[in-house]
């Protein structure tokens, strides 16, 4: 018996206004359990196709054309009300910045909990314990202590680990993580890649990984699209395209860094 | 040979409020040979951008000494210093902070040149022409403003204005940090050629192991504030006598899976903030190799082997 894809996106098309589509007919599926990385320069379209996924667009922003199935439910015609039920719940995210998720007012530990209680048929028991758990499941030392701290009060390496403990927290089949590495130290950078890996093989999630680094795909990806200016010029599993690249755009890639 | 920059146990502190101090760059000893390319390496936060500015004395020194082709820059006015800044430029990370958006690109190259009074007026037009055109653009660029450029084009212009004056030290902060790629490989190609062209010393700011391959000689490696290892660049590449540089160069994500998946050793838990230094060897929180003797005794930087130096007690190579 074949599985089917968690998440099919067909002929992805983005367009802001009346400009031409900043994301133009991308298609890919990610199977469930499984880690797809895209990967492209900057301003090649790989947030707008995530947040997309999520129907989280910038203003002005829209899907032209497409779809975007998750488990076969057509997403791209979901309500808001029902796109509230399946961001951070089924599907959940990580990004860049964790100060653009985290509340600055809030205690660390209430922020995780409300994830939880977001979400309660997914959980069971005291949010509040539950958010311990996590934090301790992410390896922050001293939880409870980390706990009632505010976001400010941590360190880059702490603050995604609480980025990532809430991402996890309802047990999501898909994690959507947009340059999840990008702002942290390099030596705790692989700390945190890690991390995730550890977690993912734990909740048996699939993950969807945004990236400009060709070496946190190869590090962690099963599969992995080369994205330019908007489209998807190459794609395949991870050995073939980044040992044997065959399109001109990510082999340049490729030298850059030799 | 007589090096053209020496640095002697150089500190700069940022006092805070409540009586705590930023022990930004916290004794360090550094020799630039003439036509050497060293890259600084290092997290964010280790201080490199305060040494690098604190060379070209754009930050006043708490202590320490800085000699510049024999003259005691630590000791100089603003007014001494002067004429000697033609012969030290810098490139930032984001050169439109150094550009000045309303002047045509033809004025921010020929003021350099009038401000030392190495050319003016068409003289100096036409020698902006000729920058323009020796960094990768053209001399029909004259006439245009910052904003009209990309971000790699922007910065050749950064390195064309840092070069209008042949300088002997270029000092070069984090110049393609924020660049993609493909792009940051042919300004690294750039400054290499510049650099062997004009015989120039280069201190190469960088967080990027890969750009210090494709600038550099020789490697200086700092973590909280100190130098921790200096090396030619085959030979930090191939063994690295500090426990911290091994840490980075595992840190370091090939992109070919093969290699990618290679064993690694990491460092736990995260750079403790310069303000609470660790006692004795600031590394030994995070070494997987401390030992009783770390968490007390300051290592000092002394030679490993041919031109390499490490600050560690136990180092992962012996003479
Ligand atoms: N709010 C917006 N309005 C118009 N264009 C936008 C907006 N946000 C992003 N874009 C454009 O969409 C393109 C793709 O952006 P993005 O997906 O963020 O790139 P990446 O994540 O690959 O760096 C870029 O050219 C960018 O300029
Ligand atoms: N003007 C300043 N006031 C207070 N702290 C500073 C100032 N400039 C830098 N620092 C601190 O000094 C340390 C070294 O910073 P920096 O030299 O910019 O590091 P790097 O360039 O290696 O990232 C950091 O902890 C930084 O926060
Ligand atoms: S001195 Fe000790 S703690 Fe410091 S790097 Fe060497 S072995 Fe590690
Ligand atoms: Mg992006
Ligand atoms: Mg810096």
């Amino acid at each position: 018996m074949a599985t089917i894809p968690l998440l099919q996106v067909e002929r992805l098309t983005i367009g802001f206004g009346r400009e031409k589509p900043v994301v133009h007919e991308v298609s890919f599926e990610v199977m469930p359990g499984e880690t797809v990385g895209i990967v492209g320069e900057s301003g090649s379209g790989k947030t707008m196709t995530a947040l997309a996924v999520l129907r989280l667009l910038p203003p002005g922003g829209r899907i032209v054309e497409g779809r975007i199935l998750f488990d076969g439910k057509p997403l791209h015609q979901f309500s808001e009300a029902q796109m509230r039920q399946v961001r951070g719940g089924d599907i959940s995210m990580v990004f860049q910045d964790p100060f653009t998720c985290l509340n600055p007012v809030m205690r660390v530990g209430d922020q995780v909990a409300e994830a939880a209680r977001l979400h309660r048929g997914r959980t069971e028991g005291d949010p509040y314990a539950l958010a311990l758990q996590m934090l301790r499941a992410v390896h922050l030392p001293d939880p409870e202590r980390i706990a009632r701290r505010y976001p400010h009060e941590l360190s880059g390496g702490q603050r995604q680990r609480v980025m990532i403990a809430m991402a996890f927290i309802c047990h999501p089949r898909l994690l959507i993580a947009d340059e999840p590495t990008t702002a942290l130290d390099v030596t705790v950078q692989l700390q945190i890649l890690h991390l995730m890996q550890e977690i993912q093989r734990q909740q048996g999630t699939a993950v969807l990984l945004i990236t400009h680094d060709l070496g946190v795909v190869a590090y962690t990806c099963d599969r992995v699209l080369v994205m330019h200016e908007g489209r998807v010029v190459e794609s395949g599993s991870v050995d073939e395209v980044l040992e044997r690249p065959r399109h001109p755009y990510t082999r340049r890639l490729l030298e850059a860094l030799a | 040979m007589q090096p053209l920059v020496e640095m002697r146990a150089v500190r700069v502190y940022f006092p805070l409020q409540r009586g705590e101090i930023v022990r930004a760059v916290d004794g360090v000893d550094l020799v630039l040979h003439p036509s050497e390319a060293v890259g600084l390496v290092g997290e964010s936060g280790c201080g490199k951008s305060t040494l690098a500015r604190a060379l070209l004395r754009l930050l006043p020194l708490t202590s320490g000494e800085i000699w510049f082709d024999g003259q005691p820059l630590h000791r100089l006015s603003e007014s001494e210093i002067r004429p000697l800044r033609r012969q030290m430029q810098m490139v930032f990370q984001d050169p439109m902070a150094s550009l000045n958006p309303r002047m045509r690109i033809g004025h921010v190259l020929s003021e350099p040149l009038e401000v030392h009074g190495l050319a003016r007026g068409r003289q100096a037009w036409q020698r902006a022409g000729r920058l323009l055109e020796r960094v990768g653009l053209s001399a029909d660029h004259l006439h245009r403003y910052p904003h009209e450029f990309s971000g790699g084009q922007r910065q050749r212009i950064g390195i064309a204005r840092a070069i209008a004056t042949q300088p002997r030290l270029l000092v070069a902060d984090e110049p393609t940090s924020a660049l993609d790629v493909s792009i940051r490989a042919q300004i690294h190609a750039l400054l290499r050629e510049l650099q062997r062209e004009m015989n120039m010393t280069i201190l190469f700011v960088t967080h990027d192991l890969h750009a210090v391959r494709q600038v550099c000689s020789r490697v200086v490696v700092m973590y909280l504030g100190k130098v921790v290892e200096s090396a030619p660049v085959d030979q930090l590449f191939t063994t690295p006598a500090h426990p911290y540089t091994r840490a980075l160069l595992d840190s370091v994500l090939e992109p070919k899976p093969s290699q990618a998946r290679r064993p690694r050793s990491l460092p736990t838990g995260d750079v403790p903030t310069a303000i609470r230094v660790p006692p004795g060897c600031r590394f030994h929180t995070r070494c997987p190799y401390a030992q009783e003797r770390c968490r007390v005794e300051e290592p000092p930087l002394q030679p490993v082997g041919e031109g390499q130096q490490v600050a560690c007690h136990y180092p992962l190579i012996s003479h």
